[in-house]
């Protein structure tokens, strides 16, 4: 409500420009990382900077924490520790820093040498040997750097699949290629569950209307749709559906089919044909630290300087630091969006694209 | 607390030869001639001594004197005073009707109090605002707001921009009692805040109490603000209205039975919806499509009324109602998207007042309040809605002794059953229904009795000394049937607590006093919020085990001087308040996420303290009156787990606040007025840090209140014209406001963005670099002229 009672405000109001300085507290650490069955541990490490520091390629690079020391173990039931040291990928995948079991990613069979520093996927297919991250295990990490130290822990659910997933279209949308994505959700009466549901547009085409040529619009990094907990809907099973994010970071938007889009060169006319969007799902169950940190992360789209919001801080499962470190139980859906296309296969392990993972 | 209680006694005894002398009592109703309404706080005294009371909330008086002739004076401010000599040889019953002032010798009025009550009464902290004169001060969009007009008084401060809501003396926006007919109201403000839900047509009286407060009141730890509605014409049907740019308001009044019974009825609505209908549901004549946000739009109304019969000289009942609604629509055609927000409060009184004797005034209240807030969200075939409230059902019996002149005792007893209806939601997916299996509510018992004595000591020393003792019990989800049946008397829940109240006062001479007052005050139903303003989603949570109640301490002290034969009003406060359990939600608590289960465990508790300095000067009579109002304080809370356990400002801390208001009569058509307000900036809390995840940018909130916005400062001038009567039974007055007269971009609100685009047009994000981090500072309301035409007849 508080966001609708804003967007009136500022239909009435008038704004100036005001010049602000704060300096930073405190130089925080701040994790970004995962981990989920069969899939290695990941952790990107940057740093907290100043509001208003000024934001440029160099102060982008810097951001990040290189030459960490970055653990993660768990303990099994025996009382003996399993610990991974997650390193750095190498040259010339270290645009940004993700630190990883690197004997798992060099042991793939087809390792690709995307460039990482622009976020582009990378592929990885081969063969999945690692066991070390299994669903309802509790892993730890601890982050060394710059004599400062930050930890925290995880624990990995079991996953939930969905039902079935298909594509129908907007209702609402008057253009007949808008469709989203519809899925049934069968929710577990006995646990309390919490959810997270990503999503990536892995083929997205627009047109350049000036030339007809087709531009690549496709996401570089999952993108959060919602986060919370089965309060509510716990032991339902009903029809939800999953848009993607529109103004102000809202999931609100219907996803692409394919169609013919017209553009106009010196007065003529003529059209081009733009490919469907192909979105992979993520859908995932997450425990309660981990939720937190989500929920606020939805949150806080809508509540930066909002008069009406109380200031709400990212929740952090990182104690020390900012950021967070999620256990993920997680099911993949590939969905193109073509009118009726309905599946209920998750993608199988040697399909799920590491980046997805990252 | 023993030696307080036994001082307590002491002075109790102390004033038991007094009782003794042989005495008979004058006492009766004081109305208004042309109305017929009781009239509040008239003076009634002995011309010769001065030695007098007042009248109270339902128009009752009682003075002991001596045998003897006695020229009684009546008299209130506007109204002619009347003497009537009395030869008091047995107790003697006398109404009163006091007549309007004829228009030649009529003034403007500030006040509707004894005009030297300031330095005489032994009550401080207490502002009584008269609605007529209230109703001559320039407002914004014509709309008239009690509560604006009473955040211009010292030590009253408002959140910002348009906001009613009140903050007294460092306490939150919870910790006023607002009572309509004695009835709580829990949210006061129409329209998030910017408009109060009272609608002045319909209110005689406002009594407003920042300290010192007497033991009649009490769950509260700042302040009271009791509003008293008309009663109604009980001599001639009267119709008053009014038409203005953001609503239009009705009140029809008059007798059902002559002298004997009266009716009220009061409505107001805003028609900002129905103007913008056309607009919104107009088709594009090109495109033959609808405009996707037809169906959006607000609008809020409220409905008083009111009925009183007098059954017999000894005994009157009134049963009077409020009932208000703010409905909020969204609705976006484009993606199916609607929101529907409805909220508002309900209240019910009905009261029976009876005189035992002259010296013995009872009054019994049977009173409902409720107050209830819902979200409604739809798109397509799904459905979500969260909704919460509180209902009190509260019986009261006061009663007014008043044995002497010297000696006003109050006495009463006061019970509200509380149920709480925190945070629920249900949804629907298709035809999926989710609901909890029942809806989560909370009961609770608060009770109090009380006793006070307001006497003179002597000629110079006068005390108010009372004790008030609270009690709450908290069942959680027991209800009061449950409750019955259950024995839950050894729960933790349970709080018992006496609250000392005493106020003195020390005549320095005819014309100027000192006082003092210390007060002790617990307060068991609090507002947990999440936003730098009062928002209808607030939740009201009941103490418990977990949540212990609010206490506060108040200490204050003043010198009181009237000059030039009580013209001229002046007073200097300086008070020190002292806070514990205050509430905040925990830092990184979501209030969803205690949907439909208590919120207990989200909050966190800390403590709080202000001290300050007022300064008032007033004119109440002549042609030119109006006040200079000046505060300089300083509010601060202590939570160990908020802002890193450091000491932060209260979001509504204010170094100086300065408040002008002028009204002057310039002729028998023409009244001018104008204010003029200036208060050091809101303390907010801003973004000093950010951070990247998932390749987006989020802020880092560091140090709590930490930033001071731009001091807010604006003048508004305003003017009212009655044309000469051509028809007698029909009045009117045109009352024009310019708000903000210089458009002084006040701030509102800071917000920041990261923007850039590259030579292409597109958005830039923080990878490509080439975005630039931006502060932009929201003011809303610039210069605003409104008119609005009032009628009467």
């Amino acid at each position: 409500m508080k966001k609708y009672l804003l967007i009136c405000l500022i239909f009435i109001s008038c704004q100036d420009e005001i010049i602000i300085e704060f300096p930073i507290e405190s130089q925080k650490i701040v994790v970004e990382g995962g981990i989920e069955p069969n899939m290695p541990p990941y952790v990107i490490l940057s740093k907290n900077q100043g509001y208003f520091d000024e934001i440029n390629q160099n102060t982008f690079n810097d951001l990040f924490i290189r030459g960490a020391e970055v653990i993660v173990w768990k303990l099994n039931e025996d009382g003996t520790a399993d610990s991974i040291f997650l390193e750095q990928l190498p040259p010339p995948l270290d645009s940004i820093p993700i630190y990883t079991d690197i004997n798992y990613i060099s042991g793939l069979s087809n390792f690709p040498y995307a460039n990482l520093g622009t976020y582009n996927p990378i592929t990885v297919e081969g063969e999945i040997s690692n066991n070390f991250s299994k669903a309802n295990e509790t892993y730890n990490l601890i982050v060394r750097w710059n004599n400062k130290e930050v930890t925290s822990q995880t624990t990995i659910p079991n996953p939930t699949p969905l039902d079935c997933l298909w594509v129908e279209k907007d209702e609402f949308s008057n253009k007949d290629h808008e469709f989203r994505i519809n899925a049934i959700y069968d929710d577990p009466v006995e646990i309390q569950n919490n959810i997270l549901i990503k999503y990536r547009k892995t083929i997205h085409w627009d047109v350049d209307t000036t030339n007809g040529t087709l531009k690549d619009h496709k996401d570089d990094l999952m993108q959060i749709i919602d986060a919370g907990a089965d309060i509510l809907i716990n032991g339902q099973k009903f029809e939800t559906y999953f848009p993607q994010k529109g103004e102000g970071n809202f999931p609100t938007l219907p996803y692409n089919a394919s169609r013919y889009e017209e553009y106009e060169i010196s007065g003529n006319v003529d059209s081009v044909y733009v490919p469907n969007d192909v979105v992979v799902i993520k859908f995932c169950q997450i425990d309660e630290p981990a939720l937190k940190f989500w929920r606020s992360i939805v949150r806080q789209f809508g509540s930066n300087g909002n008069p009406f919001q109380e200031p709400l801080n990212i929740v952090s499962n990182i104690n020390g630091g900012y950021g967070g470190w999620t256990g993920y139980s997680p099911v993949y859906y590939k969905v193109p969006i073509i009118d009726g296309f309905t599946t209920d296969l998750p993608l199988p392990l040697d399909s799920i694209e590491i980046i997805d993972v990252f | 607390m023993k030696n307080k209680i036994l001082t307590f006694l002491i002075i109790q005894c102390l004033c038991i030869p007094l009782l003794a002398q042989t005495t008979f009592t004058i006492s009766g109703y004081v109305q208004d001639d042309d109305s017929g309404e009781n009239l509040i706080g008239v003076s009634v005294y002995d011309k010769e001594t001065l030695k007098g009371t007042v009248t109270n909330q339902y128009g009752f008086y009682s003075l002991t004197l001596s045998q003897g002739v006695y020229e009684i004076t009546y008299s209130f401010i506007g109204l002619e005073a009347i003497t009537k000599s009395v030869n008091l040889s047995k107790d003697t019953r006398l109404n009163i009707s006091l007549k309007s002032k004829s228009i030649f010798t009529q003034e403007i009025q500030v006040t509707g109090e004894k005009l030297d009550k300031n330095v005489t009464s032994s009550n401080m902290s207490q502002v009584k605002l008269e609605v007529n004169n209230i109703k001559q001060l320039p407002v914004i969009l014509g709309e008239v707001d009690v509560l604006k007009s009473a955040q211009l008084l010292p030590g009253i401060t408002s959140n910002g921009e348009g906001s009613s809501g009140l903050y007294v003396r460092g306490g939150g926006p919870d910790q006023n009692l607002i009572l309509l007919d004695e009835a709580v109201v829990y949210n006061a403000s129409h329209l998030f805040g910017f408009f109060s839900v009272f609608n002045a047509d319909a209110i005689k009286d406002i009594n407003i109490i920042k300290g010192g407060m007497p033991a009649e009141y009490g769950g509260r730890l700042s302040s009271v603000l009791d509003i008293s509605m008309k009663d109604g014409n009980n001599k001639k049907f009267e119709a008053d209205g009014g038409i203005g740019l953001l609503s239009s308001r009705l009140t029809l009044q008059g007798p059902i039975q002559k002298n004997k019974s009266s009716f009220i009825v009061s409505a107001r609505r805003t028609y900002i919806d129905v103007l913008s209908k056309p607009f919104l549901n107009r088709v594009n004549a090109e495109t033959g499509e609808q405009n996707p946000f037809a169906g959006s739009g607000y609008y809020f109304y409220d409905l008083t009324t009111k009925i009183n019969y007098r059954i017999s000289d000894k005994d009157r009942l009134y049963l009077s109602g409020y009932f208000g609604r703010d409905v909020f629509n969204f609705a976006n055609t484009d993606n199916g998207f609607a929101i529907e927000i409805p909220w508002g409060n309900a209240t019910g009184s009905l009261r029976w007042n009876h005189l035992f004797n002259d010296k013995l005034f009872m009054n019994t209240s049977l009173i409902f309040s409720d107050y209830r807030f819902e979200f409604n969200i739809a798109q397509s075939d799904f459905e979500f809605k969260i909704f919460s409230g509180i209902n009190d059902w509260n019986t009261k019996v006061d009663f007014l002794y008043q044995p002497n002149q010297r000696h006003t005792i109050k006495f009463g007893a006061n019970y509200t059953y509380h149920e709480f209806t925190p945070g629920n939601a249900t949804g629907k997916a298709g035809e999926v229904v989710f609901e909890p299996e029942e809806i989560y509510r909370q009961y609770s018992n608060e009770g109090a009795l009380y006793f006070s004595d307001d006497f003179e000591l002597s000629d110079v020393l006068k005390i108010n000394a009372g004790l008030r003792y609270s009690s709450f019990q908290h069942s959680g989800y027991i209800s009061f049937r449950d409750y019955i049946k259950n024995d839950i008397s050894g729960s933790d829940d349970n709080y018992r607590h006496i609250e000392p109240r005493l106020s003195l006062r020390y005549k320095l001479n005819t014309t100027s006093s000192l006082k003092t007052a210390y007060t002790e005050n617990y307060q068991y139903v609090h507002l947990a919020s999440t936003s730098a303003v009062s928002l209808p989603t607030d939740l009201w949570v009941p103490s418990s085990s977990a949540i212990k109640p609010k206490f506060a301490k108040q200490y204050a002290f003043g010198y009181f001087k009237n000059l030039k034969d009580n013209m001229f009003e002046t007073s200097l406060e300086a008070y020190y308040k002292e806070m514990t359990n205050l509430i905040e939600y925990k830092e990184g608590v979501l209030p969803e996420d205690n949907t439909n289960t208590n919120s207990d465990n989200a909050f966190t508790f800390g403590d709080g303290d202000s001290y300050g300095l007022e300064v008032l000067l007033k004119k109440s009579k002549g042609k030119t009156t109006g006040w200079i109002g000046y505060t300089l304080s300083k509010t601060t809370r202590y939570f160990d787990e908020v802002n890193n356990g450091i000491s932060f400002p209260a979001k509504y801390d204010r170094r100086h606040d300065v408040s002008i208001t002028a009204t002057h009569k310039l002729s028998k058509s023409w009244v001018l007025s104008g204010v003029f307000v200036y208060a050091s900036g809101n303390s907010i809390t801003l973004p000093s840090e950010r951070y990247v995840v998932g390749g987006d940018i989020y802020t880092q909130f560091t140090s709590r209140n930490g930033y001071r916005m731009d001091p807010y400062h604006r003048m508004d001038i305003g003017a009212t014209y009655t044309p000469s009567k051509k028809n007698k039974k029909f009045k009117s007055t045109w009352n024009f406001s310019i708000y903000n007269v210089y458009s002084r971009k006040n701030p509102y609100f800071i917000y920041f963005a990261i923007e850039g685009v590259d030579e292409n047009g597109e958005n830039q994000n923080i990878q490509n670099g080439n975005v630039e981090p931006k502060a932009y500072q929201v003011s809303i309301f610039p210069i605003l002229p409104s008119i609005t035409w009032n009628f009467n007849f």
